[in-house]
């Protein structure tokens, strides 16, 4: 079953054609990892599946309702949740309150202005148990922006987490990362998969051969190859693309 | 003493009330005068619902003057030509504010930084010369002059005559007292924690699901709010209402108000700063005419060297309002 | 109902009012631009420029007051970009409130150096008295000889930023200082130069400006308005924008002025309220810096 789909969909940037009438189909349960070289278009892709860019031509599908233009906020309503490869964290924030912050949009309670945050028990609670899920419970009074990098990263991750997304996209979450982090990045990644559709844009191709069910590769804003891991590691087109030395 | 009244005690808000509460008493010792701390109340209750926009969501309006003026001279208007009394025209002021706060804030809304500081100024500056010209309603040049208070009739208790210039800073410090105990539920809300989210990471407040532009939006009608109700008292103040209080300074002066006291970074910041400003302009203008040289020249060394304001010179690095929230 | 002559004459007014705000605008927007900071004090640099043309014009005649007041002006600018510096990078709002409180004292200096009273200054004798226009409309020569000198300018500026090396290094600068920095060059001292320069532009409208609005204290802030608008109506980062949007702002304001004069200075933010419903960007906006 699909649980999103895109139709042509195409963006240009004066005149330099980003993601090129792309059809994707994403499966629901499964992890799909979107590889491709710099500049292939993957992050554009994931901007235009969030709405934070209109995209020149085509639909954007989930669940059988169209999104293509619905704008960022409606889409996280929607079930879709993502997470930045630069990190885009409330540095100024408390771990707890980048967690909260987001719990809270989920439950609904951004409009209230008579009331306090400590009495919404739920929220808490849901804060408290994507903590545990990131595994950075003792942490929660520190500013974020003061977090290691490796705890930044994953915390990128528990902000959409706490979306509570039926679909998850994560953009290049192991960037940056010491190698010891990530083996337990990818471990993290593959247990989400278990719960929610994952879609990956990755460079580690260890990770993407291991974790993945379904492999797209990119290329200069075109879908170039689609595939299980294998399938797609022995594609010619592929190698020449970037593989290289696999 | 029992954990809720030490948390009281610790707490700023009960100390600061009672300082004002006594304040008409200290301020002779300081060459000051009763007035004077009126007008403070009243500038605090201004940037104080000022703040909401600028330290908690971080939006820089720099026209609000205007917002305060329009709660002017409704009350001015209301009480001269429409209908008697002070409380009704008081509210109507009030909701004036945020009524021209909503108007303007649809065009502002979408918008942030630079672009939004010029929009603000040039609406404004719109609102000030409506105001010079349409005399017929605003008496221009001349303004409107003699607003009345209205005595306070307390059922059994004799009627309080707020001519008294101690019995209106009274009166003035009961509606402060409400304002400030509302803002901080504002501020500590589910609302105001959302926009304390957009201030630092608007993008990603959006991709958590919050429609920011109609957050920007609220935060600014509900500023709006506080500014006309805090401009209706200013013309109690002075009986009058008076073209000045439209006039751009005033935008730039409730900046000043907020960032000198460290309003940034802390909820109390602003009332520091409308205390230390009016007392200095005060001062100033006793020495020379020419104190708006040293005025700005404030102005120009509090940006430079002093940045965080007052209060956040006791902050240190971090920039969240108030302590980080841990669900304790 | 007008007559034609009547009617031309304010048309023309309203487009030399327009070269004039086009001209104010360009010197703010360069500053906008090139560091994010909005100049308060661009409108009390304007009327500095006509202050020090009032005091230099009898010792030294109408063209070398027009060549020293804009250098003086400049090394004031320059002068203030010292303190500014403090606030790149930061908050907008830093930058906004240090030049505000600069504007303020700017201004007070000036009261306590010529006082608070206007005075007027008189057109150069070349640019004195009326001409015909075609032959049949009379116009003030002192308004034509302004607009062409207000397009000459517009067009050295222009020329400037398009077809020099250092002004194609200011417009990039606008975009990408880090690029710059690779170059090597000194990333401060172009910010230095563009904030002199901005001045300097104030500073000469200024003086040309003077025989028109006479010249007193409060010039400033009448310049500084129309500027801010004219940002926002023709879109930030755009030359051909601040062009346009200054006419335009001129124009309408001027035209008003025959129809409903009450209303004539309300007119460009009612104008500004319109375009940003139909382009929110401004005329000629691009996706800017300033909306980060």
């Amino acid at each position: 079953m699909d649980i999103l789909q895109t139709h042509r969909l195409t963006k240009r940037f004066n005149g330099l054609v980003a993601v090129d009438s792309v059809d994707i189909a994403i499966q629901a349960n499964r992890l799909t990892s979107i590889i491709g070289p710099n500049g292939a278009g993957k992050t554009t892709f994931f901007n235009l599946l969030t709405g934070l860019l209109k995209p020149d031509n085509g639909t954007i599908v989930f669940e059988g309702n169209d999104i293509t233009h619905l704008p960022p906020h409606r889409i996280v309503k929607q079930g879709i949740a993502r997470s930045f490869q630069i990190l885009n964290i409330f540095g100024d924030l408390s771990l707890f309150e980048n967690i909260r912050i987001a719990a809270q949009s989920e439950r609904g309670h951004g409009l209230e202005m008579l009331s306090s945050i400590h009495g919404l028990q739920e929220v808490t609670q849901a804060t408290f148990s994507i903590i545990d899920a990131i595994g950075l419970r003792g942490k929660e009074q520190a500013l974020a922006k003061n977090l290691s990098y490796g705890d930044r990263r994953v915390l990128e991750i528990g902000i959409a987490l706490a979306s509570h997304p039926k679909l998850l996209l994560l953009d290049e979450p192991t960037s940056g990362l010491a190698s010891r982090d990530t083996g337990r990045m990818a471990e993290f990644i593959g247990l989400l998969s278990k719960t929610t559709t994952v879609v990956l844009i990755e460079h580690d191709m260890n990770i993407v051969l291991s974790i993945s069910d379904h492999v797209i590769v990119l290329h200069q804003g075109r879908v170039i190859a689609q595939g299980t891991p294998d399938e797609v590691r022995r594609n010619d087109e592929v190698q020449d693309a970037y593989l290289g030395g696999l | 003493m029992n954990t809720a009244a030490r948390r009281l005690v610790r707490h700023p808000m009960p100390w600061v009330f009672l300082l004002f509460a006594v304040l008409p008493y200290l301020l002779p010792f300081i060459g000051g005068y009763t007035y004077l701390g009126t007008e403070v109340l009243i500038w605090s209750i201004f940037v104080l619902g000022f703040n909401i926009l600028l330290g908690y969501t971080g939006l820089p309006s720099f026209g609000h003057g205007a917002f305060f003026g329009v709660g002017a001279f409704v009350m001015a208007i209301l009480q001269l030509r429409i209908m008697q009394g002070m409380w009704l025209p008081m509210a109507i002021s009030a909701l004036a504010g945020a009524l021209f706060g909503a108007l303007v804030g649809l065009f502002v809304a979408k918008k942030r930084g630079i672009y939004f500081a010029l929009l603000t100024i040039a609406f404004s500056q719109m609102f000030w010369f409506i105001t010079w010209q349409w005399d017929t309603v605003t008496g221009g040049e001349d303004g409107l002059a003699g607003v009345n208070r209205t005595a306070i009739q307390l059922p059994g208790l004799p009627s309080i005559d707020l001519n008294d210039v101690t019995s209106f800073y009274y009166f003035v410090l009961v509606i402060f007292i409400i304002c400030t105990l509302l803002i901080w539920t504002i501020v500590h809300s589910p609302f105001g924690r959302t926009l304390q989210a957009i201030r630092f990471n608007e993008t990603r407040a959006k991709c958590i699901g919050y429609n920011t532009p109609l957050y920007k939006w609220l935060a600014f009608t509900v500023s709006c709010a506080f500014a006309g109700l805090a401009g209706a008292l200013y013309t109690l103040l002075r009986n009058a209402a008076f073209a000045d209080v439209m006039h751009w300074t005033q935008s730039g002066n409730a900046v000043m108000m907020v960032l000198l006291g460290g309003g940034m970074s802390n909820f109390f910041g602003p009332i520091l700063g409308a205390a230390v400003f009016i007392v200095l302009r005060d001062l100033f203008s006793a020495f020379t005419e020419h104190w708006m040289l040293i005025y700005g020249l404030l102005f120009m060394f509090v940006i430079v060297f002093v940045p965080e304001g007052i209060l956040g010179l006791f902050r240190g690095e971090e920039e969240q309002m108030d302590a980080p929230v841990s669900g304790k | 109902m007008p007559g034609l002559s009547e009617l031309v004459a304010q048309i023309m007014n309203g487009l030399v009012l327009g070269l004039l705000y086009a001209l104010i605008a360009l010197g703010f927007m360069l500053i906008v631009g090139v560091m994010q900071v909005v100049n308060f004090s661009h409108g009390v640099l304007f009327a500095w420029g006509a202050y020090f043309a009032l005091t230099l014009r009898p010792i030294t005649g109408f063209w070398l007051a027009l060549l020293i007041s804009p250098l003086l002006v400049g090394i004031i600018g320059l002068l203030l970009e010292f303190p500014v510096r403090r606030t790149y990078g930061k908050d907008p709002l830093f930058g906004l409130l240090l030049t505000f409180g600069a504007a303020m004292a700017l201004e007070e200096i000036i009261r306590i150096i010529w006082g608070s009273i206007g005075y007027t200054i008189p057109a150069p004798a070349f640019a004195t008295g009326p001409i015909n226009l075609l032959g049949l409309i009379p116009y003030s020569k002192y308004r034509l000889f302004l607009a062409g000198l207000g397009v000459v300018l517009i067009f050295l500026t222009w020329l400037f930023l398009e077809k020099t090396p250092y002004g194609a290094i200011i417009r990039a600068g606008a975009f990408d200082s880090e690029m710059i920095m690779t170059l090597g060059i000194d990333l401060r001292k172009m910010r230095t130069f563009v904030f002199g320069i901005g001045a300097a532009l104030a500073g000469i409208a200024g003086v040309i400006a003077a025989p028109l609005w006479s010249v007193k204290p409060t010039i400033g802030a009448e310049a500084i308005m129309p500027a801010f608008v004219v940002v926002v109506i023709g879109g930030v980062g755009s030359f051909w924008g601040t062009v346009v949007g200054g006419i335009l702002v001129g124009f309408v304001t001027g035209v008003s002025v025959m129809f409903m004069p009450r209303a004539s200075q309300i007119v460009m933010y009612v104008l500004m309220a319109l375009v940003l419903l139909i382009r929110p960007r401004g005329i000629m906006g691009e996706r800017s810096i300033l909306e980060q």
